[in-house]
């Protein structure tokens, strides 16, 4: 299932994932474009999580191949990704508590080839501007709320540049005022750094309004692929993940 | 591999950092100034003992403070230094002063041989490790020719007149405290330190962000026991003989974590505050309590710290520290909801 496959940043071809007896993902291929968004969504247990660690080297997929710009990268682990672009947030944000929030954003770095301190320093103090954390900097990251956590855990991931941002439920149980701010930050870096992000989230009118395509796992497999005003309007989408309203039944 | 930045962060005011340095600065001056003029044996004795402590400390801090990785065999490494410029002595005639840098090696290089392996595991089963491979190591030490089993290994006494001996490795290892606390100082303040937390608060995220973790914890490690090596490679020395039990004593060890976690694991003063603490107040319960008594008086007051001062003396400091931290504005003033 590849729309553009030789132009692809990310292709994702065929992965399959069981856990003991239970299939978590089965054949599952899409691709995502550079400097584009593609919203994941599916319901609560479809494999959306397990995919994520997956394309991020957390776990192993059973069969198929995940390739970044073509070279196959099923089976390196998560530190390699990260320095080949694959840059990562989860579901409740992970940031180094006892760190504060600017020596949050070195910890990347750590293996990054000819950075200088200087330009490295700017670019942090440049990232929390942009997530408007710059007042926080020198504050110790478990200070921060659960919302500006998320800011922090999102601009640490674009310390390193990467090619494409994996986000786990990005707007889940966050102040509006910190979505809105996430979601011009990664139109933002769209545009601006040619990134590419893949979002898994539940609040699908945010996502179908920010994402160029979308694709919904049901059950560990494909439902739809494609355009997402295209994809929340399939059959299987609606029965499997999104259902229908009182009045269209 | 690694690109590693130096960057001290900023606490507090200006003047109240350079009055902290000038404080440690005239601490260093008066334990030079007594090392240089002081008379009693006893006394540039028990301070050399406590500087070296505070090197092992310090070298124990880098992976077991920072990184989190609780290492009970720490003695394992001091042992093969002391063992290395022993066996160089005996066989070679090399004075161990020339063959302590080749003791940290040996140590590294066990480190590394014992790390790649150990260092995949995580918490207790870590800590379980490193304390059955110290009675192992101990057990061969017993067993091999080389080392001379339960014999031990003599070396010369220094042409020196006792206090001469002691005030000689009282600046040795005053030194080497000094090189130590700086490198951990550097540590701390640099990029690696804040990888080493983060593996310590959340070694998957770290290692999803991008930080190697197991090489970064093997590297560390080989540095720990290097430093390990040198001081067990100094210490053969100034006791002038070496045999497996008291070479390889789990005391040691034990030591060196009490004067981590009392002093504060993770800060670089920690090790300058515990390892006084712990030889000073043991010494005093040795004199004042007789019989083993003193040392469950002293696990007790272990206990204590750790359920009602956890972080130690600079984990209260810091705390104290954070809490006078002028907060940035409201949040309604950065418009984002408070913490």
């Amino acid at each position: 299932m590849s729309e553009a496959g030789a132009e692809a940043l990310l292709t994702v071809d065929g992965i399959g994932k069981r856990f003991r007896g239970v299939v978590a993902v089965k054949d599952v291929s899409f691709t995502v474009a550079p400097r584009s968004v593609l919203g994941l969504i599916g319901p609560n247990g479809s494999g959306k999580t397990t995919l994520l660690n997956i394309v991020n080297g957390v776990l192993a997929p059973d069969q198929g191949e995940i390739r970044l710009s073509g070279a196959v990268t099923t089976g390196r682990r998560p530190s390699d990704l990260a320095a080949l672009g694959v840059a990562r947030t989860f579901q409740a944000a992970r940031v180094f508590s006892t760190l504060t929030v600017t020596q949050n954003l070195f910890v990347p770095l750590l293996h990054q080839r000819a950075l200088e301190r200087r330009a490295a320093h700017r670019r942090a103090l440049e990232l929390l501007a942009f997530v408007g954390l710059e007042r926080h900097a020198d504050r110790v990251a478990s200070e921060l709320s659960g919302g500006q956590q998320r800011l922090l855990e999102f601009a640490r991931t674009l310390v390193t540049r990467p090619k494409i941002v994996l986000m786990d439920e990005p707007f889940a149980g966050v102040h509006p005022q910190i979505k809105a701010t996430l979601i011009r930050c990664i139109r933002e870096t769209v545009a601006a750094e040619g990134a590419s992000f893949l979002i898994v989230s539940h609040e699908v009118p945010d996502l179908v309004a920010m994402s160029d395509r979308m694709v919904c796992l049901v059950e560990g497999a494909v439902a739809a692929w494609g355009l997402p005003a295209d994809v929340i309007r399939e059959e299987k989408v609606i029965d499997g993940y999104l259902g229908r309203s009182e009045e269209a039944a | 591999m690694f690109s590693v930045f130096l960057i001290p962060k900023a606490t507090g005011s200006r003047t109240a950092a350079l009055a902290a340095w000038g404080v440690w600065l005239a601490l260093l001056a008066g334990l030079a100034a007594y090392g240089l003029f002081g008379t009693r044996l006893f006394v540039l004795s028990t301070l050399a003992t406590v500087f070296m402590y505070v090197v092992l400390t310090q070298a124990w801090n880098l992976l077991g403070g920072y990184g989190g990785y609780l290492n009970f065999g720490l003695v394992t490494f001091f042992g093969i230094g002391a063992y290395t410029t022993g066996i160089l002595f005996q066989y070679h005639e090399l004075s161990p002063f020339l063959t302590a840098p080749l003791a940290g090696v040996a140590a590294a290089i066990a480190g590394l041989a014992i790390g790649i392996p150990t260092l995949r595991l995580r918490g207790a089963y870590f800590a379980l490790v490193t304390m059955i491979v110290t009675f192992a190591v101990q057990i061969l030490a017993l067993d091999l020719t080389i080392t001379q089993g339960a014999l031990g290994i003599y070396l010369p006494a220094l042409p020196l007149k006792p206090i001469a001996v002691e005030r000689l490795f009282y600046f040795v290892f005053l030194g080497l405290a000094v090189l130590v606390t700086a490198l951990v100082w550097a540590v701390e303040h640099s990029n690696i330190g804040w990888a080493l937390v983060a593996i310590r608060e959340d070694e998957d995220a770290a290692e999803i962000v991008g930080v190697r973790t197991v090489e970064v914890k093997w590297a560390v490690n080989a540095v720990t026991c290097f430093i390990a090596g040198v001081v067990g490679g100094l210490y053969a020395q100034r006791i002038a003989y070496i045999e497996p039990t008291g070479t390889f004593a789990f005391d040691i060890s034990l030591n060196v974590v009490l004067m981590a976690v009392i002093g504060g694991a993770g800060f670089w003063q920690g090790p300058l505050i515990g390892a006084p603490i712990v030889l000073l107040v043991a010494d005093m319960l040795r004199v004042t309590v007789t019989s083993e008594v003193n040392r469950v008086i002293f696990s007790m007051i272990v206990i204590l710290i750790a359920l009602f001062v956890p972080g130690g003396v600079m984990g209260v400091v810091s705390r104290w520290r954070r809490a006078r931290q002028p907060k940035p504005e409201d949040a309604a003033a950065s418009g984002l909801p408070a913490p």
